[in-house]
């Protein structure tokens, strides 16, 4: 049989002819030369189903840049009958595949891990293994550069407006701090490591202390189940994923909306913990419903967003599921202790 | 096939890819990719290329890849535990110690820009050298880090002449890199001839300032013609929706009119840099020829781009294949080839491929 030999130290091939026995191939070259080959180390180069049924190349081992190639379709089918044992379909290209198939489980099992560090258990977990002390300071962080931007108000409201907090915690040791920062937003949030902050235009916009005694249950209900903190190591572990998935637009906009279905689901978690930190306490609960009515019926240009790239339910579901739960208790601060809160930013 | 010795031999290239097979391959890349988490990108690329380099030949004999996914894949591990600490480091230490923060950003910052040249040189090489023709392989010589500290020094110098070195610094880095560059013992070279055109890129520059100039024209008198700006603020304090969506439209109007006036202007220069770049190139005595026009730049670079991002990648195999047809089609060598003379690379091959390019996500095709 005739081949081409390129023998890897220069670039003109030669014509040779080819010999098979059962352990060598024997490769002829026109000066008589005979390079023996052994048949267990041969290696055909694979590119493309058509391209080899017309032209195959050989190469002596796996790291050898000489080669042995055979021309037209025929010669192929004659070549791979002396040497079965290279043909894609042998024994031992089965075990190859076998092989890969065997690694594409294990990507897969591993990917499975990672999937299930990146779901609700899997945060939590490693939540958990973040000390209390670093989630304490990054909470620190996130306020001092809030405080360089806005200011945090230092009226005398702060004071009932603690021991609300204090009552809501209903435990002993390290309640949340809680701090008014004087910005026309109606919204409070709980960073990380037992800080709730709420913004001035969220007092301004509750009409009685119920409603801000809900939003604090709400927060601090974020808080006992470390929301703040599992929020970022998810956004921290959907941006790694974006990274090895690659994929660009498509990875980005799949982290959002996950994002977005796990911030929903935290937010109903924290909407449940707020009544059941109401009631502990003794407080009106209808307020956190109240609040979430009038909020509703505000306009606001992400409405017309399809709930699935919003990251807050729908304020109107919210309401009614806190009306389903709320209970008849007393309010939640003395008018004189509402008032200084209602002035705390004057 | 061009083998002759003549003084003015033609050499040739010739692509034979079919779009359904490359598909194919990239269909399977994808599910396995996706149910992988990414983690089988590595053997998906390396199987692209062994498909696209062996469709790829010169005076007859193919190209072939000699890379596996195995190396990208150890590459990118090594690398990425690497990178992994600055980023971490510029990440997270400014939440604990501000000072100490900006000091490690002072430091990691430009190593980071670095590292990012470096991964180019170190991608360049790792192909060339896993770039197999008769039998005989590419390679690159010289430093990475050497590469990775001078781009980044002449970038910095590009920005502080604000962009005027532009074409000095792509000659410059078109030069460095041919330079050290061969296959086999040939080694490629850009001669010292090479244009800048900076006439034109002068002009260029000036015509994009012009339209910018008009374009912010035309949206400052409209917002003002129509509402006034000091209306159309107020109402925004108010958060009017009307309002907002008004501002939110102008702003990418006017950004899309931005990118698609810089872009046209700046893909004319770009397809004469790159004409004038390739057809100064020798390898040995052979001269590069490269047939390129503004149009063939638009319709084979430019429009494809968009065309993958409006596809959200689905049409990137479709838009290779075209880019291999069209390279093959208009590249030419033109010279005396000695194949005998041809020998194999002394430079030793690098044993991993691309882990820095992978890891810091620098967009090189193929």
């Amino acid at each position: 049989m005739q081949a081409q030999l390129f023998d890897g130290k220069t670039a003109q091939p030669q014509e040779v002819a080819l010999f098979f026995s059962a352990d060598w191939l024997l490769i002829e070259a026109p000066d008589g030369r005979v390079l023996q080959w052994p048949r267990d180390q041969l290696r055909c180069i694979v590119s493309s189903a058509v391209a080899d049924a017309e032209r195959l190349a050989i190469a002596p081992d796996a790291s050898s840049d000489t080669r042995l190639v055979i021309h037209d379709r025929m010669h192929v089918q004659e070549f791979y009958a002396q040497v079965p044992e290279l043909h894609p379909t042998s024994r031992g290209n089965r075990r190859k595949k076998a092989s890969f198939a065997l690694a594409i489980a294990l990507g897969i099992l591993v990917s499975g891990l990672l999937l299930f560090l990146l779901t609700g258990r899997g945060v939590q977990w490693l939540a958990q293994l973040i000390p209390d002390s670093w989630e304490d300071h990054f909470g620190q962080r996130i306020l001092t550069s809030l405080d360089e931007n806005q200011s945090f108000c230092s009226g005398d409201g702060n004071v009932p407006l603690q021991e609300l907090v204090n009552r809501l915690w209903a435990v002993d040791t390290h309640p949340p701090k809680v701090m008014v920062l004087d910005m026309e937003v109606e919204n409070a949030f709980a960073a990380p490591g037992r800080w709730i902050v709420v913004f001035s235009g969220l007092i301004k916009e509750a009409n009685k202390s119920d409603e801000l005694a809900g939003v604090l249950a709400h927060e601090i209900g974020h808080i006992k189940y470390r929301h703040p903190l599992q929020s970022y190591l998810r956004l921290q572990e959907l941006d790694l994923m974006a990274f090895f998935v690659g994929g660009g637009n498509i990875s980005q906009w799949s982290a959002f909306l996950l994002q977005n279905a796990y911030s929903r689901e935290m937010e109903a978690e924290a909407d449940e913990e707020a009544q059941l930190l109401l009631q502990k306490a003794h407080i009106r609960s209808a307020g956190l419903a109240d609040l979430f009515e009038r909020l509703a019926r505000k306009p606001d240009p992400l409405d017309k967003l399809p709930s699935l790239f919003s990251t807050h339910p729908d304020l109107l579901d919210r309401a009614l599921k806190a009306r389903a739960l709320q209970k008849d208790g007393s309010p939640a601060l003395k008018e004189d202790e509402w008032q200084k809160i209602k002035r705390i930013c004057d | 096939m061009d083998q002759s010795m003549g003084a003015q031999a033609m050499h040739r290239f010739t692509y034979r890819g079919r779009i359904g097979e490359i598909y194919k391959i990239w269909f399977i890349n994808f599910l396995l990719q996706l149910i992988t988490l990414g983690i089988y990108r590595f053997w998906g690329k390396t199987r692209l290329r062994r498909y696209f380099w062996s469709c790829v030949s010169f005076d007859g004999q193919p190209f072939e890849y000699t890379g596996t996914g195995g190396e990208l894949f150890r590459g990118f591990l090594i690398v990425f535990v690497l990178a992994a600490v600055p980023l971490l480091t510029l990440n997270y230490l400014p939440i604990y110690n501000p000072l100490a923060g900006a000091i490690s950003a002072i430091i990691l910052v430009p190593f980071l820009i670095v590292l990012g040249y470096a991964a180019i040189f170190s991608a360049f090489r790792y192909r060339l050298s896993r770039t197999n023709w008769s039998g005989i392989h590419g390679g690159l010589q010289g430093s990475m880090w050497r590469y990775g500290v001078l781009a980044s020094l002449v970038s910095i110098l590009q920005l502080l002449t604000l962009g005027l070195l532009g074409p000095w610094v792509a000659i410059f880095n078109a030069r460095y890199i041919t330079n050290r560059a061969s296959f086999g013992n040939i080694s490629a070279r850009l001669s010292e001839d090479t244009r800048q055109h900076f006439k034109l890129y002068l002009l260029c520059m000036l015509l994009s300032w012009a339209c910018l100039a008009v374009g912010f024209g035309v949206l400052y008198a409209r917002i003002g013609g129509s509402v006034g700006w000091a209306e159309l603020n107020v109402r925004i304090q108010a958060q009017d929706i009307d309002a907002i969506m008004t501002l939110i439209t102008a702003v990418v109007g006017f950004y899309l009119y931005v990118v698609l006036v810089l872009v046209s202007i700046f893909t004319f220069f770009r397809a004469v840099q790159i004409r004038e770049i390739v057809n100064h190139i020798q390898w040995g005595a052979l001269q590069v020829h490269l047939k390129l026009r503004y149009r063939d730049y638009m319709k084979i670079f430019f429009f494809p781009s968009l065309l993958i991002a409006v596809t959200a990648g689905l049409a990137e195999p479709l838009v290779r294949h075209w880019r291999c047809r069209f390279i093959a089609n208009h590249l030419f060598l033109e010279g005396p080839l000695d194949l005998m003379q041809v020998k194999q690379s002394a430079l030793e091959k690098p044993k991993r491929g691309e882990g820095l390019l992978e890891a810091l996500d620098v967009p090189i095709d193929l």
